[in-house]
This record gives structure tokens, C-alpha cells and sequence, in this order.
């Protein structure tokens, strides 16, 4: 488990270096970005955003203003960094967790599927699918995924999102499965794999073979004793690999017209808004640590053996 | 270096060797990224034009004897530009990954050996930058500091350094406890002497296909990074620019995005086919 | 994962309770902010299907890209427009008078209201033209007001303007930025959010705005114009590139689009649903330079250049032939630009000579391009051209707060090739790309000052007689062509696809689509 205390402090300091030391500084990016601004204000601005203190105290000073939640104003909007943040959350969120349900819904019983019989067609032809499937770029599958069946086959939208709470479950749900699918992809591949091995592993262990010697039917055999076993890794597994599936969700989002955190940073490396890229690199850095944390926390609750330590 | 461990080593090369051999797959896509490596080396020979002239009167040209994969859209030859755009895709991911090994291995090393506080220390700087997400983190670098080739290789360098440091002290940790690490510390030999003697030459195996494996998700960064308008610039070329270049003619002119779409494609496949099963022939549980 | 085994089973529960409370707190407080109303039924509802990379900001007189426009023509009336042809007609303002060339008086529409059910009034219409002049409001179109000695009520429906100098371009401004009216109530509540929170006078009230997505424009139902808005509802889906939004279109999730790709003009001609409207702009691609840095400062390399770029395989290959090849910063057509005055010419041997005589060297010279597909693809084909007569170019692409940063600077680069989004007066244009103290004119602040160009500016400006303006700016375009000071490539016709069922759409001439004329045939 990493000591999450220190590991934060290292991204802040990471994070407040990442748009402190490259080249250009809020303030000229405001000022280019201002037409006919008076270059008097330009010292103004430098004091206002402390930039002729030394670096070690600016981060203190950021790091206090960070810990009350205020990670500054957006340089083009000037709306409050936060706020803006909290407004995309959610569509990054939904576009995860859709992408991290259909990776285990479909990658399971595949897995299983592949595992129970091992060399069988079937678990030759899915392993040649996972290899394709890891090496696909996930733009490209969205691409692809959207002339197929948004424009050619006109079975789905190819853009746009509707809150749940407003259109309602099935609407969001419609603009949502291609994200989903192009999200989810290199996942589902990754999960099939693991439960697969996990499967071959497990059904030769003892357990299972006294389980078949009792005479209980090879199905119930399976789901009862392998899939508890199997599951645990892959539910922890796919905690750990929630920044990857932020890192799809940046390109997803530009592809799909998501208003989420992918499109947001997109918006403000462009045009050199360096506090929204910052808080939008915070906030990738913190989600990743959370969700290895609650991997962390559910390996806990559901290994049986760790109750027993 | 005595005759036994000499002929040791070669014997277990033999076996290595031919265990490799015997999975097939190994040598099919090992020879296939051989093959593709060798191709973009040679892009400047083989290349029927050059890659940024632009055929005015050509464009958007379906494959032909005169251009054998079609013209993009301001009339260049696309073989040529996936050949050069190959060699630039190859370069900054074997780079990138080469520069992120040579950052990483040490510090992995060092932090593993180390031990107490200063591991500990490492590793948290080192679990910090993992959990930046990596598109986000290259493609907010290079963008930050002004897209170039360059640049996309520092980036990514930067994402996987953290990566190979985290690896290379795992596998510290399980050579520092074999015996015959634990009798060279207990004689008194330095850190320096531990490493090169003992850890460099037991973890090299496995930090190889570690890279290997990284090499293709590197070049995904690239094409990832490339395509959100932060990477290679044009008119030099890459595979993931030839993507974004080509998406708006899917349906008038797929081959412009497909041809490089499915280069990407047989590059990752062989470099993960390969590391996967390079990781089988050095496992000795693994039946092949 | 070793070590994982060892923790204790009550620091895994807290840990994932305090994960879970934290995921929690997050997705309910941003909720709220997504939430906005269904759409009344049988309304007319437009998609718009819009390429809009950028963040935004619908403060009118603080925001700072074109692309605000869309949305702000919606959002805020104006008090002075253009028709169609370039004249003015009456806006907020219902008429205006000179009493003399530096006094400008405007009589106010009585019963206006902004969106909030504030009067609209001369008072109003003075606060906005202070806070567009007051320097810590940091008001992007601020230059526009340098001229203007003082300010003055004279009556509930009248403010009156003294200028320091006679302009002939100040009523122009007062259709654009500058003439937008914002609601000071909503200004004193909203404060720094206002750009988020827009209230005006226009057409159009924006219901809801989820930045990175969409806009939602309602009919505003006390509109003072009572035929307009055509629509009821109007949703922009803001797109980050063309693409997607091509997508959308030819998906069926969107009704209207304007700057359809030159690929897929065919598309859209052929289509059963759509129809195809192409109509030139006042914008302008060009080719401009620091004129003060070697080798761009000679004029004989730049008629080089001049001479070695072919115009018409531009609008070919990258335009799709939809649009002109440009003689002026203006094109053909607008009143400023002289009917027979001829493009320069393709001649790649007179563009050699031309070299031979200048003092280029072959060294790289460094040009600047914004990051858009359209924009790149010119500079790659410009590069070719150079290439072929011995001129070394290089691109780099770079966002817009970067090239003011390092180009407009002069640090870096010795040109530009970009987009100038056109202004309703020839002044503003010309001033802002040539004139001494021009905003686009490199070097920042001054940039380069010719004083011939100066002069025909002052001529042009001194006036409010078109046919002696006219002169000046004839003049004009021929010594910046001869000097090739600006090398105008491009006037872009905005190519338009229209859902065949809806109608009322005339693209005007300054290239910014105007909402409220969008609706059911």
C-alpha cells in the first residue's frame, strides 16, 4: 500500500513545478492573450501573482491555498479553477466507471470462457483478439467505431453528452456506449487475460479437484470457488489501472465531444491556461491515488485470507 | 571467470536460445519487427519519393504502380511518408525508452539496495510520478514546452522513467535476499561493487522485456499525443499524425488513415508478442 | 502486492470508506452545475454543429477570440449593425447624429430590456462604455476607446461622445465588441463570472452552458425586434475539430454547420438532407511579417515570395476552390477594394529574380502558423513553393497566446501565415495589420511605421465620404502590394450546411453567423 500522505505532497510539488519551470509564465500568457493591455500592468500582475517571491516560498503559499480547496482562476475564462473542475468531474467519472463495468462485464466470462478450457479454439481466438486488441490505439478504434455505427449505420449518436440527471439513464447510456466500448477496450482485453490465467491456475489447485470429487456439477464448481478467487486480483488490478483509463479518457472525450477533465486540459495546454492545466493534472494525479487506495481497501475486504491473518 | 561458470553460461544461453525457438511465435514476430525496424532505417533508400513533396495535381489518390499506398490529401506519397514517419515513431519511442531505462534502472537499483528511509524516500517521489496519468502528463509537457521531436521524447522519457525505477527495484529486491548477494554484503563489498557484480547482471533479463514491452506503449503515447496536436509537427511525420491527417477521409479516402493506423498496430503487437514471450523463455516454470 | 497482506483489516475499511466519501462529495457537488431545463414541445429547435476549440469567456468586452462571436450576436444586441452590403443601420441605437466630425450623438430604442427586466437607458449604455475604458477592467477592445475625450448623458434615450480627433471608424466599432450592451445590474451581481453568466439585450437569453460541450440559446420573448428570433431553441455543440463535427453532421445529429471542410463540400451538395450555401468573408488569410528583422525587411525578398506562391493551387487543393485568391486584406466585392486591380501573379522566374536582388542568403526563415488544419496545410503548400525558387522555410505551429508571445513580441520568426478574422471597417483592418501602433503589427508595440502608409490611413480615416475614402484605400493596397508589406493569400468563403427544412440563413459578409435568422422554412 503506498503512504498516500508523502505521495501527495511529492504531486503537489510535481504538479507546481510542472507549470512553474516550463517556459512562459502565467502572466505572459495573460498578456499576450489580452489584446492592448497597458505593459504597466504587467507588474502589477507579476506582484498580484506573487511571482517575485522565491520559489520555495510561492509553493508554500500555493500549497496553503490548495489545502482550502482554491487552485486559482482560470487565466481565459476567469472563472474559478475549481468550480470549472467540479463542472467536468462528473462526465469523466461517468465515461470511468461505464468503461471499468463493461471491461469486467465482458472480460469475465470471456476469461472464464478462455480459462476453462485452455488451447480450445475459443481460447485460441480470443488470445489473438487480446494481442490485436492492446495493440490498438484507442483513438483509432473510436474513430472507427464511430463511422461504423454513428454515421454508417446511424445506430447511435456520435457525439454529445446528456446528464443522467436531467435526460435520464437511457439517453446518457445511448451517447455514453461508444466512449464506453473504445474506453473499455485495451481493458477488457487486460481483464480477459488475467482471468484466464488466474482460471488455468485455480482449476488444477485442490480445492477445486475435492470440490469435483463431492460430485457438485463442474458449472456450480466453477462459479462458486474459481470466480471468488479469480475476482479479487482483477477488481484490485482494475483499481490500479484507473490512470490509464484517464489517459484513454482524454483522447475518448476529444473524439466524442465529452465535456469532461480529457477535454478540459486539452482546451487549456492549448491556450496556455496554466492554472486549469494544473488543477486538471492535480486532479488525474489525486483520482489515480484514490482509486489504487480503494483497490487497496477492497483487496482487503475481500481476500478471505487476510481476515484469518 | 572460471571454465565451469563460462560453460554454464553458455549452456543455459543454448537452452534459452532454444526455448526460444521452439515457441514460434517468438521467432515470427521477432523477425517481424526486424523487418520493420530495418525497412524505416532504410526509408530514405526505399522510399519511392519524398515524403514531403507535395503532388499537386494527385491528391487523395487511391494506391497505384506510381504511389503503391495512395496520396493524402495534398498529393504526397503515402508509402513514403510511413516509411519516413516509421523512422521518426520508432525513434522517439526506442529513444524515449531507452532514455527512461537509463534514468530508471540506477535509481531502481540504488533505491532497492539502498534500503530504509532513502528507498523509501525514492519510492515516493516515484509513486508520485506514477500517479500522473500518462497521456495527460506527456501530452501537457510537450505542449507546455513547445512540440517537437525533441521535446515528444523528453515527455515520454518523463512518464516512463518512474516506470523502469519502480521495475528495476522490484527486481532488486528478490536478487538482494539470494544468498549469494547476502554473503557479498556480509563480506563488506560496495554498493557499487553489489550492483555491478550481482544485481545489474540478474535483473538485465527482465528489465530488457520490460523496456521492450515499453516501447509499444510508448509509441502509443506518441501517436496519442501526436493526434491531440501536441506531438510531431507537421510536415514531418509520424504514425500517429498520418492518423489524425487521415481520420476526416474515412469515407473518402480510408487507405490515408488506415495504412499508418494498421502500421501502429504491427508494431505494438510484435514488440508485446515478443516481450510476452521472451518473459516465458526466461521463466523456468513456463512450459513451451 | 506483498506487502498488502500484512495491513490490518480496520485501516482497509477506512481507508475505503474515506475513498468512497470522497469519489461521493465530488460527483454530488458538481451535479447541481450540469442541470438545466427540457425544451417546451414542438418548438423549433436548431443543433449547430460548431468548431470551437478554445475556452471561452461571453463577456463581451472581455473576451478574446472570434470564435465568441456566435454566441455573443445571440446573447447581446448591438447599438449600431451592418446589412448586408457594409452599411449601417440602426441596432440599440435607433439613430445617431455628427453634429460635428468630433462629436457623435446616439438616440437610444425606448422600452428595451435586458434579459434580467433591467431597462436598457442611456445611463446603462453609459456604463458600458466606462467599463470598457477603464484600464483595471483589463477590456480587450479598450484601443478602440483611445480616441474618445469624454462621455456624456444628455437624456434618459441619449448619450453623447466627443472624440479627440475626427474617425470615420468609430461608429464601426460600436457594431462589434464595443457596441455590445451588457445588462450593469448582472455586471455589479455576477462580477468576474459574468462571462459565464452573459445578460444582455439579444435575441437570444443562453439558458445553460456546459463549457466543452454545448450552449443552450432560448428565444428571448421581449426581443424588441418582434420577427426575430426565428427559433425557440438554439444548441451549439462547441467542437474541438472538424471531424467530430463532420460526424455529427453527416450522422444526423446536428442541423447546421458553418466552415464545412473543403472534403466534404461534396458530401454536403450531394446530400438529400442538406443544403449548400457558400458566401465570401471579410476574413482573410495572409501572410504578414517583421518587417524590421533581416531578411523579411527587404523588399525585394519579400516580392520573392510574393511572386513564388501559387494562390489558385491553395484554394484548390486546401479550400476546395470555395472562396477567392487574395489581391487585398479585403476581398473582391467589399467597397474598400478596387474592382480591377489584379492579384499578384504566380511567376516562380520573376520570384527568382526578385531573390537574386535581395539579401537573403539561404538561411531557414522562421514563419508561425496557428494550429489549425486549414491553416497548416497553406503553410506546407507555401513551404513547397519557397522550396522551389531557393527559399528555406520553416513551420512551427503555435497557439495564439504563443505567437503574440513570441512573434508579435519580435523575438522570434521572421513572418506569419494565419488567419485575420476581418473587421466591418477598412481602417480597423488596415490600422491593425500595417499602422503604426497596430496591434498585429510586428514588432509590438509600434511595430514597423512606413510613413506612406500612414498618411493614406489618416486620408482614409479624415472622411466620412466613401469615394474619397475609396481613393486612399485603392492607394493603399497598391504600394502594400508593390512593397508586398502584406501578402493576402486566401479570402475563405464560409461553406454552409443547412438542413434542407430549415431556411431564413444569409451568411453576411462579416463571416459571423447570425442566429436569429436561423429557422423553419
Amino acid at each position: 500500500m503506498i503512504a498516500t500522505a508523502p505521495v501527495l505532497l511529492l504531486v503537489t510539488l510535481a504538479a507546481f513545478m510542472l507549470v512553474t519551470l516550463l517556459p512562459g509564465d502565467a502572466v505572459s500568457a495573460l498578456l499576450a492573450s489580452a489584446e492592448g493591455l497597458d505593459p504597466r500592468v504587467e507588474e502589477s500582475l507579476r506582484l498580484q501573482f506573487g511571482l517575485d517571491r522565491p520559489l520555495p516560498v510561492r509553493y508554500v503559499q500555493w500549497l496553503g491555498r490548495l489545502s482550502v480547496g482554491d487552485l486559482g482562476r482560470s487565466l481565459l475564462s476567469r472563472q474559478p479553477v475549481l468550480d470549472t473542475i467540479l463542472a467536468r468531474l462528473p462526465v469523466t467519472i461517468i465515461l470511468t466507471a461505464g468503461a471499468i463495468f463493461l471491461s469486467l462485464a465482458i472480460g469475465i466470462p470471456l476469461g472464464l470462457l478462455a480459462g476453462m478450457r485452455p488451447n480450445s479454439l475459443v481460447d485460441r481466438f480470443l488470445s489473438a483478439f487480446a494481442a490485436l486488441g492492446v495493440a490498438t490505439p484507442s483513438f483509432w478504434l473510436g474513430i472507427l467505431l464511430g463511422f461504423v455505427f454513428a454515421q454508417s449505420l446511424g445506430w447511435l449518436p456520435s457525439f454529445g453528452y446528456r446528464g443522467p440527471v436531467e435526460n435520464g439513464f437511457w439517453l446518457m447510456a445511448q451517447h455514453m456506449l461508444l466512449p464506453w466500448l473504445t474506453l473499455s477496450a485495451a481493458r477488457i482485453v487486460e481483464v480477459v487475460r488475467q482471468v484466464r490465467s488466474g482460471t488455468v491456475e485455480i482449476m488444477t489447485q485442490d480445492f477445486i479437484r475435492t470440490a469435483r470429487a463431492k460430485g457438485l456439477p463442474e458449472r456450480m464448481v466453477v462459479w462458486k470457488h474459481a470466480l471468488k478467487n479469480v475476482l479479487v486480483p482483477v477488481i484490485t488490478v482494475t483499481g490500479l489501472a484507473v490512470g490509464h483509463l484517464l489517459s484513454g479518457a482524454v483522447v475518448v472525450e476529444v473524439i466524442f465531444l465529452l465535456p469532461g477533465m480529457g477535454t478540459l486540459v486539452v482546451e487549456a495546454v492549448l491556450q496556455r491556461d496554466f492554472p486549469v492545466t494544473q488543477g486538471v493534472v492535480l486532479t488525474g494525479a489525486v483520482a489515480t491515488i484514490g482509486a489504487s487506495l480503494m483497490a487497496d481497501a477492497l483487496y482487503g475486504l475481500l481476500d478471505p485470507r487476510i481476515r484469518y491473518d | 571467470m572460471t571454465d565451469a561458470v563460462r560453460s554454464a553460461a553458455g549452456e543455459r544461453a543454448t537452452m534459452l536460445r532454444r526455448r526460444f525457438l521452439r515457441t514460434r511465435t517468438g521467432p515470427f514476430f521477432g523477425g517481424l519487427l526486424l523487418v520493420l525496424i530495418t525497412v524505416t532505417i532504410l526509408a530514405p533508400l526505399l522510399a519511392p519519393h519524398s515524403p514531403i513533396r507535395q503532388y499537386l495535381d494527385h491528391t487523395l489518390e487511391p494506391p497505384s504502380v506510381r504511389f503503391p499506398l495512395g496520396t493524402d490529401d495534398l498529393g504526397r506519397d503515402l508509402l513514403s511518408r510511413l516509411l519516413h514517419g516509421g523512422r521518426i515513431t520508432l525513434l522517439a519511442a526506442f529513444v524515449s525508452v531507452g532514455a527512461a531505462t537509463a534514468i530508471g534502472l540506477p535509481v531502481g537499483m540504488i533505491s532497492g539496495m539502498l534500503g530504509g528511509r532513502g528507498d523509501i524516500w525514492i519510492m515516493h517521489g516515484v509513486n508520485a510520478l506514477l500517479s500522473f496519468p500518462s497521456v495527460l502528463l506527456a501530452f501537457a509537457i510537450s505542449a507546455l514546452i513547445g512540440p517537437s521531436l525533441a521535446v515528444v521524447v523528453l515527455a515520454i522519457s518523463i512518464v516512463f522513467a518512474p516506470r523502469m525505477a519502480r521495475f528495476a527495484r522490484g527486481q532488486t529486491l528478490v536478487v538482494r535476499e539470494t544468498p549469494f548477494v547476502e554473503a557479498a554484503r556480509a563480506t563488506g563489498a560496495s554498493l557499487r561493487r553489489l550492483i555491478f557484480r550481482h544485481v545489474l547482471p540478474n535483473i538485465a533479463a527482465p528489465m530488457l522485456v520490460e523496456a521492450s514491452l515499453g516501447v509499444g506503449y510508448a509509441a502509443l503515447i506518441e501517436a496519442s499525443i501526436s493526434f491531440l496536436g501536441a506531438g510531431i509537427q507537421p510536415p514531418r511525420s509520424s504514425w500517429g499524425l498520418m492518423i489524425k491527417e487521415g481520420f476526416g477521409y474515412m469515407d473518402s479516402a480510408p487507405w490515408v488513415a488506415i495504412a499508418p493506423g494498421a502500421a501502429i498496430l504491427l508494431l505494438t503487437l510484435c514488440v508485446n508478442v515478443l516481450g510476452d514471450t521472451v518473459r516465458d523463455v526466461f521463466d523456468p516454470k513456463v512450459r513451451l | 502486492m506483498i506487502g498488502q497482506h500484512t495491513c490490518s483489516l480496520r485501516r482497509h475499511r477506512v481507508a475505503f470508506l474515506l475513498g468512497v466519501v470522497a469519489l461521493t462529495t465530488l460527483v454530488t457537488a458538481a451535479l447541481p452545475s450540469l442541470a438545466f431545463q427540457q425544451t417546451p414541445a414542438r418548438a423549433v429547435h436548431i443543433r449547430i454543429a460548431a468548431v470551437e476549440p478554445n475556452i471561452k469567456n461571453y463577456d463581451p468586452h472581455k473576451g478574446f477570440s472570434g470564435l465568441e462571436h456566435r454566441v455573443l450576436y445571440a446573447v447581446f444586441d448591438q447599438l449600431v449593425r451592418f446589412d448586408r452590403s457594409g452599411n449601417f443601420v440602426p441596432g440599440l441605437a435607433e439613430s445617431w447624429e455628427w453634429p460635428d466630425a468630433r462629436t457623435l450623438i446616439l438616440t437610444l430604442r425606448r422600452g428595451v430590456k435586458f434579459h434580467d427586466g433591467t431597462p436598457f437607458n442611456a445611463e446603462a449604455v453609459v456604463f458600458n462604455f466606462r467599463r470598457i475604458m477603464n484600464p483595471e477592467e483589463q477590456s480587450i477592445v479598450r484601443g478602440e476607446w483611445a480616441g474618445v475625450e469624454s462621455l456624456e448623458v444628455v437624456g434618459e434615450h441619449r448619450v453623447k461622445i466627443t472624440l479627440r480627433e475626427p474617425s470615420a471608424a468609430f461608429l464601426a466599432s460600436l457594431t462589434d465588441r464595443s457596441g455590445m450592451m451588457v445588462s450593469p445590474t448582472a455586471v455589479r451581481q455576477f462580477g468576474e463570472e459574468f462571462g459565464h453568466r452573459p445578460v444582455g439585450a439579444g435575441p437570444f437569453i443562453l439558458q445553460a452552458w456546459v463549457p466543452g460541450s454545448h450552449a443552450t440559446l432560448v428565444r428571448n420573448p421581449d426581443f424588441w425586434e418582434k420577427d426575430f428570433p426565428k427559433a425557440d431553441r438554439i444548441t451549439v455543440y462547441q467542437f474541438k475539430a472538424d471531424e467530430p463535427a463532420v460526424r455529427g453532421l453527416k450522422a444526423g445529429g446536428a442541423d447546421f454547420m458553418q466552415g464545412v471542410p473543403a472534403k466534404d463540400v461534396e458530401w454536403v451538395k450531394a446530400s438529400r438532407n442538406f443544403d449548400f450555401i457558400d458566401r465570401p468573408t471579410v476574413s482573410a488569410l495572409i501572410m504578414s511579417f517583421n518587417l524590421t528583422r533581416a531578411p523579411a525587411d527587404d523588399p525585394h525578398f519579400r516580392r520573392a515570395i510574393q511572386a513564388a506562391i501559387d494562390r489558385r493551387a491553395i484554394l484548390t487543393v486546401v479550400y476546395g476552390g470555395i472562396g477567392q485568391t487574395g489581391t487585398s486584406l479585403l476581398p473582391k466585392g467589399f467597397w474598400s477594394v478596387d474592382p480591377v486591380m489584379l492579384a499578384p501573379a504566380y511567376d516562380p522566374a520573376r520570384a527568382r529574380h526578385h531573390l537574386s536582388l535581395s539579401k537573403y542568403r539561404g538561411e531557414k526563415i522562421g514563419i508561425v502558423v496557428s494550429p489549425d488544419d486549414r491553416i497548416v496545410k497553406t503553410a506546407q503548400l507555401v513551404q513547397q513553393f519557397l522550396g522551389d525558387v531557393g527559399i528555406q522555410m520553416e513551420i512551427t505551429p503555435l497557439p495564439g497566446p504563443e505567437q503574440l508571445a513570441r512573434f508579435f513580441s519580435g523575438r522570434e520568426f521572421h513572418g506569419r501565415i494565419g488567419g485575420w478574422s476581418g473587421r466591418p471597417d477598412p481602417h480597423i483592418n488596415y490600422f491593425a495589420v500595417i499602422g503604426c501602433g497596430g496591434s498585429f503589427n510586428v514588432p509590438r508595440p509600434r511595430g514597423f511605421c512606413d510613413p506612406k502608409v500612414d498618411e493614406l490611413l489618416a486620408q482614409g480615416s479624415a472622411t466620412r465620404d466613401r469615394v474619397q475614402r475609396q481613393k486612399a484605400y485603392y492607394a493603399l493596397d497598391l504600394h502594400l502590394s508593390d512593397q508586398a508589406m502584406v501578402i493576402p493569400l486566401i479570402h475563405e468563403s464560409w461553406a454552409v450546411a443547412i438542413r434542407k427544412n430549415l431556411g431564413g440563413f444569409t451568411p453576411y459578409l462579416f463571416g459571423k453567423p447570425i442566429y436569429k435568422e436561423l429557422g423553419v422554412k
